[in-house]
């Protein structure tokens, strides 16, 4: 285009990433290193904290990169879809080109990072989707069987930011999409690239917590599966070994 | 003015008339002088051949037009008033009888729509259009009177923003009885909330019809629609133009661009913005929503201009107005032979619907060079020749 601009005014080169997180009580977990992971491939990071009782906001804000960071008083952890409403919210305000959408216990492979400069300088499509692998009881297996297969199948969570476009989010109280579900429209883009997902890579007790937690919340399977609650106890899942990779390995 | 006569072409005999119409058309030749090229037609109507339309007063007499095959032989007639009244299309329609009922639609003093999506879609083309598709009495009620005025010599202005409204309203209520049965996740609801939309778009009322856009556009992909950027989304920008939103609108078009002919608009939209050609950037940007009324409405102060004059050409293509098409443009400025030989068939279609034959027959002769596949104009005309013949008769339906 004549602006320099590419097909349908969208923007080639030089684009901003900025990651968008929302986080609660994360101090004591994976939150440090997340933000050092991130802090070496993105441009800037937009967090809400909801309403944390540790020192999750603190640590947070000491990243520089951390650009922007909201602090509810109140937790919206039953309101999710409002959660991540005004994480989007937050997000605009900065202006960004691209957003990832990360939770605080995700980690992109090295090989993924390495392609997402590449990923978000065209004018192809507006949404890029990743598999997403849950590490099951340490970091170095990942979990696969008939509950835990998030991984075979494409999981949206860098999209391109179109001033204007209509965002909307389910009104869902818990498991509301991390990214506005009107980006279905857009094209986008499947890739193998992976993420590492470390929240069910802790202990049986934090698990076992985890699971007691979906209980409270959702007693009658409302917002989840009940089998899949259960298959968070199973005495031994089908775990398998991650090997890891670089873009030699293709 | 009852004594002014009334022909109707109908769409397979007077049998092949839909009973709703036929009962109301069989209480209109009480009242009024009623023909009709029928031969079944019932002893309060009038038959009338092919053969003795030479002899009618066409400057005092009305015609209702009731199939699209009728084209070539109802418009060059010049009646007083030419009313068209047709079926919405059928799926997958044949292309020459998409291209004679845009046509013949063009041509019309009134068209009166028996689908609502045909009726929407000649909306978008010119004024006069109403909606009598038997789902709401008030509504068809509407359509009737300003059949009755336009043969009395009356403008139906005031009867098109009543249906409108009534029209936008019924559509309110329907979904509002959905939302009350939580019946809102059934694919009739999305559709609704679009429909309700293009109303609202209408009736001039655009900061509602954004919202129930976006509604519709929300719940389609929520039920796993597919390709609604294009067929709902991309309507946004007709309604940002409404709301003086120019430049939101030139976007919104870019975001829904599909195809490198839909990226060449989209960056053209962009030149011509940045140049200041804003009612240019405007008319595309309606002819690219399907609004070519307003698309024309705007381009015809500019014809004078190059860029202006080709998009009009176009758009009145659009349109089915021929005619005003071949008044502002020449065969020179296109640039291959296929291009040419098109526009030459056009023409010849332009000079059929104004009555001269000879010359259309010319005109298709010559696009065709001698090339046998581009004969279509011949081939027609032909088809269309014998289907008009087999409409009169009434043991017999139109193919």
């Amino acid at each position: 285009m004549a602006n320099g601009l590419g097909k349908g005014g969208r923007k080639k080169t030089a684009n901003k990433l900025t990651a968008i997180m929302q986080v609660r009580n994360e101090a004591g977990r994976y939150l440090e290193a997340a933000l050092a992971d991130l802090s070496g491939f993105v441009d800037e990071i937009v967090i809400v904290d909801d309403a944390s009782t540790d020192d999750t906001p603190e640590l947070a804000g000491s990243f520089e990169k951390v650009v922007k960071l909201v602090r509810n008083k109140e937790s919206l952890f039953h309101k999710e879809w409002l959660l991540r409403e005004l994480l989007w919210r937050a997000a605009e305000e900065t202006s960004p080109d691209w957003i990832l959408a990360v939770d605080a216990d995700e980690f992109y492979e090295d090989y993924a990072k390495g392609a997402l400069r590449e990923l978000i300088n065209q004018d192809e499509y507006d949404t890029v989707s990743f598999r997403m692998y849950d590490f099951w009881d340490s970091v170095t297996h990942y979990r696969e069987d008939e509950w835990w297969n998030l991984h075979q199948r494409p999981m949206m969570t860098l999209v391109r930011y179109l001033p204007g476009y209509h965002y909307a989010y389910p009104k869902r109280a818990h498991h509301a999409p991390r990214l506005p579900f009107t980006y279905n429209a857009l094209p986008g883009l499947d890739t193998e690239l992976r993420i590492k997902h470390f929240g069910w890579a802790g202990s049986a007790e934090e698990r076992q917590a985890k699971y007691d937690r979906y209980m409270k919340l959702d007693p009658q399977g409302q917002w989840g599966n009940l089998g899949h609650y259960a298959s968070i106890l199973e005495p031994n899942p089908r775990l398998i070994r991650w090997q890891e990779r670089d873009r030699n390995d293709e | 003015m009852a004594a002014q006569p009334i022909v109707l072409f109908p769409c397979g005999g007077w049998r092949g008339i839909p009973p709703g119409q036929r009962s109301w058309l069989e209480e209109f030749a009480r009242k009024r002088k009623l023909l009709a090229l029928a031969d079944d037609a019932p002893s309060s109507v009038e038959q009338i051949s092919l053969e003795q339309l030479g002899n009618v007063e066409w400057s005092s007499a009305s015609v209702i037009v009731m199939h699209p095959a009728w084209v070539h032989i109802a418009v060059p007639l010049k009646p007083r008033c030419l009313i068209v009244m047709l079926p919405g299309p059928e799926q997958a329609e044949e292309e020459l009888w998409a291209k004679c009922r845009s046509w013949l639609c063009a041509y019309a003093t009134l068209v009166v729509a028996g689908s609502e999506a045909f009726y929407l879609e000649q909306s978008f083309r010119r004024g006069s259009v109403f909606l009598m598709d038997g789902l709401d009495e008030t509504s068809d009620l509407f359509a009737r009177q300003a059949v009755e005025w336009h043969i009395d010599g009356f403008e139906s202005d005031t009867l098109i923003r009543l249906q409108q409204r009534h029209r936008a309203n019924w559509r309110q209520e329907l979904l509002q009885k959905q939302e009350q049965a939580a019946d809102s996740s059934s694919s009739g609801y999305a559709d609704g909330l679009f429909y309700h939309s293009v109303y609202r778009y209408l009736t001039g009322e655009a900061e509602l019809a954004r919202k129930l856009l976006l509604a519709s556009f929300e719940q389609m992909l929520l039920e796993g629609r597919e390709n609604t950027l294009q067929n709902v989304y991309r309507f946004l920008s007709a309604v940002e133009l409404e709301q003086g939103r120019l430049q939101e609108a030139v976007r919104t078009y870019g975001y829904t661009a599909q195809g490198q002919m839909e990226w060449g608009y989209a960056e053209q939209l962009t030149e011509w913005l940045a140049c200041g050609k804003r009612e240019l950037v405007k008319a595309q940007l309606y002819a690219l929503n399907d609004d070519y009324r307003k698309a024309a409405a705007l381009l015809e102060p500019l014809a004078d201009e190059p860029e202006a004059r080709s998009l009009l050409i176009s758009t009145y293509i659009q349109m089915g107005r021929l005619g005003s098409a071949f008044s502002l443009g020449e065969a020179g400025h296109l640039k291959t032979a296929g291009d040419r030989r098109q526009w030459q068939h056009l023409q010849g279609t332009a000079l059929l619907l104004e009555g001269k034959r000879h010359e259309a027959i010319h005109c298709f002769l010559s696009a065709g060079e001698n090339r046998q596949e581009e004969l279509h104009g011949m081939i027609e005309l032909a088809v269309m020749d014998g289907v008009a013949r087999e409409l009169t008769q009434g043991n017999k339906e139109a193919n």
